[in-house]
């Protein structure tokens, strides 16, 4: 991008700030600007943090799309690069550029295995007058409805409640390597210069489970996002999977005080629906969510949410059940919380939690699991440019032989330099007793953090940062980790990416 | 029949520092480098295998300081531990740089550490620690490892009670020969309370194959001459104390640690001071 052009993007972006009407908003988009683009962790769940304002990381398995949790974002990136390293060899990478002339924006991605032979590829064209974007090659479709998604087999089964989601999905390259996907091609309409407007999308093409002796199956999709007045919004879609029908119809509606939202879909497997509902009224907050699967043999699901929020503290209890597996079921109870103070230690976020899974397997008959969890992070100091928490966790299964307990203690230091460069350093002792799991914390590529599970004693320490010169930013992650037995594993990912502001259109690729 | 008498030292010294920490031998038949410390500050806080606090508070000292330290391991005869540390503070940054040997004659674990930590009363400090490790047998070639480790100290208060929480990635990183060296990762921490003269300090150490050795110890300080620690921990049980006092620049310290198996350990130690002002 020339020298010439860069002003100019940059000198829309001002004016755009300009055309803002009120300080705050202006504020707030100055603050989006500054802290929601660099990769967050832990708060940035990937779509399933049901409380939404406690930021004590998830287990993966609890994670709607884990596989997302690597993805590093890309907002405004001219250009990318990425490459990951296990134990000392080169397994993957990837990169991609982008350019922009007036209003069109361009890109490709081109990701490689071990032995350097191209797995994907993806063409991207985005035109922000009209406000079309199209994909072409291999396409990652993100953001459907939960229920369209597991009925279609493009999305996990997750093991928490979803909230209904009424949006268009985004669709773009597959921002981490994997095997399963969609290769073909995505089109969408955005109303442009409108966060809520009316948009229509689809995509179509061979999708491959990953499996290698599976046949890639061919599927499609279409659907849109109307607004209906001012504070409602109505997503029809359908979708097709070899030749099986899927439909779907979410709505969702909010006020100042509520919210509420309906999936419906129906299929060749049969009718599932979900709903949720929330009333916010503070300092209290309540939501409730139900979901029902024909064809399951438990086809009801249900979680309630209370929450209480103050300036300096804010505690929720989470109730929930459903099916887990074909014969089996998951019940949980939870009470999370976060403490702050005004001025010394804190805050202190906790989660306590109880949950209870039963099943019946043909070898073993009954089966029942019963597990007591505890999570904390406690903030110990902070300073200018550094941050110092500890965090523990607990896991007490009860089996028959008795209570079998994993334990972890740890801590994090987090440094930053004036916005230009920050580390996250994590270092933590695991203890688990045979027969009995621990967490540990993982750190991802993308900023978040999640819950790993662990059946080994061991100490693991991880690292991750990102630095930022001029328009280009250079990121990389490192973990490593030695057991009781004395095995070693290491992992490390970098990336280096150039941004450029075209964010004033709308635009965001990811 | 050298390998045989090389492997047969190893496990002789293994099982000596077992005795020292009185946990479980080591899984790797190698030099495990668990006995850091054994000054009498460290017996008082029955913590052997990790940096002591000191007994009072220096951190308005600036400049160079000495310690050297003997300790008498468990009554066998010839059975010691030495320590011999210089370290230069200034307002902002302390560097130390310590020899330690332990074992028998014919039998020596020599650990030298350089270590710098930042200075002064930080809400978040940090702090880097490098090591040469070296196995030393009679009649045979030395060997040695490198490992470095790094910490992070946070303060903060409580109502009023000043409180500090260190944690430690201790020996993350090795390099040597892994055959005769066995040394482990491991993460210690601690939790520190301090109120007018007195401080009360709980920690543990968590290592790589899931041992813990939770402990408590209290200091208690009279004016800025005495101070007297306590210390009381498990797994193995152990008790310690020590005293140390100070006239002018000078500090002198005796302690003992008593293990549950009847093992005792007692040391001395001479402390030249930093000058610079006093707390």
């Amino acid at each position: 991008m020339s020298r010439p052009r860069a002003a100019s993007a940059m000198m829309r972006l001002f004016r755009s700030i300009g055309s803002v009407p009120g300080f705050a908003l202006k504020g707030g988009l100055c603050a989006f600007l500054v802290f929601a683009l660099p990769p967050r962790h832990a708060s940035a769940q990937v779509e399933s943090d049901p409380g939404g304002t406690l930021p004590l990381p998830l287990p993966v398995e609890d994670i709607d799309s884990p596989e997302r949790l690597d993805e590093v974002p890309r907002s405004g990136a001219a250009f990318s690069g990425r490459v990951s390293a296990r134990e000392g060899a080169l397994p993957r990478w990837s990169a991609s550029a982008a350019a922009v002339y007036g209003d069109w924006w361009a890109g490709a991605t081109f990701g490689y295995d071990a032995d350097a032979a191209l797995r994907r590829v993806t063409g991207e064209i985005h035109q922000s007058r009209v406000g079309v974007t199209a994909v072409v090659g291999s396409v990652d479709v993100r953001g459907l409805g939960a229920l369209f998604g597991e009925r279609l087999e493009v999305a996990s089964r997750a093991a928490r409640l979803p909230s209904a989601r009424a949006t268009a999905p985004e669709m773009g390259p597959p921002a981490s390597a994997r095997t399963r996907g969609l290769v073909g091609a995505a089109l969408s309409w955005h109303r442009p210069a409108s966060v809520t407007g009316a948009s229509v999308w689809a995509f179509g093409g061979r999708w491959n489970d990953g499996t290698p002796s599976a046949e890639p199956e061919r599927l499609a999709g279409l659907g849109a996002v109307v607004p209906i007045g001012a504070s409602a919004i109505a997503a029809p879609a359908v979708g097709v999977r070899s030749g099986a029908l899927t439909g779907s119809l979410s709505m969702r509606t909010r006020s100042d005080a509520w919210d509420a939202g309906v999936e419906a879909v129906g299929s060749r497997v049969g009718f599932a629906a979900l709903a949720d509902a929330g009333v916010s009224a503070p300092p209290f907050r309540w939501r409730g969510r139900w979901r029902f699967r024909s064809g399951d043999a438990r086809p009801i699901a249900g979680e309630i949410l209370a929450e209480a929020g103050w300036r300096l503290a804010r505690v929720a209890i989470r109730v929930s059940g459903g099916a887990s597996g074909a014969t089996g079921a998951v019940e949980r109870r939870e009470l999370e919380g976060r403490i702050g103070t005004r001025r010394g230690l804190g805050p202190l976020s906790f989660r306590l939690g109880r949950s209870g899974t039963t099943g019946f397997t043909a070898a073993d008959g009954f089966t029942e699991r019963r597990e007591r969890y505890a999570v904390m992070d406690l903030g110990v100091a902070r300073a200018a440019g550094r941050a110092f928490s500890v965090t523990a966790t607990r896991r007490e299964r009860e089996t028959e032989r008795g209570a079998r307990a994993g334990t972890s203690a740890g801590g994090r230091l987090d440094l930053t330099w004036r916005r230009r460069a920050r580390l996250e350093i994590r270092v933590e002792a695991v203890r688990a007793e045979p027969g009995a799991s621990a967490w540990s914390s993982g750190v991802y590529a993308g900023g978040s953090t999640a819950l790993r599970t662990r059946t080994r004693s061991g100490v693991a320490a991880s690292a991750r940062g990102e630095a930022r010169v001029g328009s280009w930013s250079l990121g990389g992650l490192v973990e490593g980790r030695e057991d009781e037995l004395g095995r070693q594993a290491t992992a490390a990912t970098i990336w280096i990416e150039r941004r450029i502001p075209f964010l004033t259109r709308g635009i965001e690729t990811r | 029949m050298r390998p045989r008498a090389c492997v047969s030292g190893i496990a002789a010294l293994a099982a000596v520092l077992a005795l020292c920490e009185a946990a479980a031998i080591p899984r790797h038949a190698g030099a495990a480098f668990e006995l850091r410390d054994a000054s009498p500050a460290a017996l008082g806080a029955v913590s052997m295998d990790r940096e002591p606090h000191a007994f009072f508070e220096d951190a308005a000292r600036r400049g160079l300081g000495l310690t050297a330290s003997h300790a008498s391991l468990y009554g066998v005869d010839g059975l010691t531990a030495e320590e011999v540390c210089g370290s230069f503070a200034t307002s902002r940054i302390r560097v130390g740089l310590s020899h330690a040997q332990v074992g028998a004659p014919g039998v020596r674990e020599h650990a030298t550490c350089f270590t710098v930590r930042e200075a002064g009363a930080l809400p978040v400090a940090l702090s880097v620690r490098a090591e040469r490790l070296v196995l030393a047998l009679e009649g045979e070639p030395r060997v040695g490892a490198w490992a470095l480790g790094a910490g992070v100290l946070g303060r903060g208060a409580l109502r009023g009670v000043q409180v500090e929480i260190g944690l430690a990635a201790d020996r993350v990183l090795r390099r040597g020969e892994p055959g005769r060296i066995a040394v482990q990762p491991s993460v210690p921490w601690t939790i520190r309370l301090h109120a007018r003269g007195a401080s009360l300090e709980f920690a543990d150490r968590w290592e790589g194959d899931g041992r813990t050795s939770p402990r408590v110890s209290l200091d208690l300080r009279a004016g800025g001459a005495l101070a007297l620690r306590f210390g009381r921990g498990e797994r193995p049980g152990r008790t310690g104390a020590a005293a140390a006092l100070r006239a002018g620049r000078f500090e002198v310290a005796v302690g003992r640690q008593d293990d549950q198996h009847g093992g005792s350990v007692s040391s001395v130690a001479v402390t030249l001071l930093p000058g610079g002002p006093k707390p």
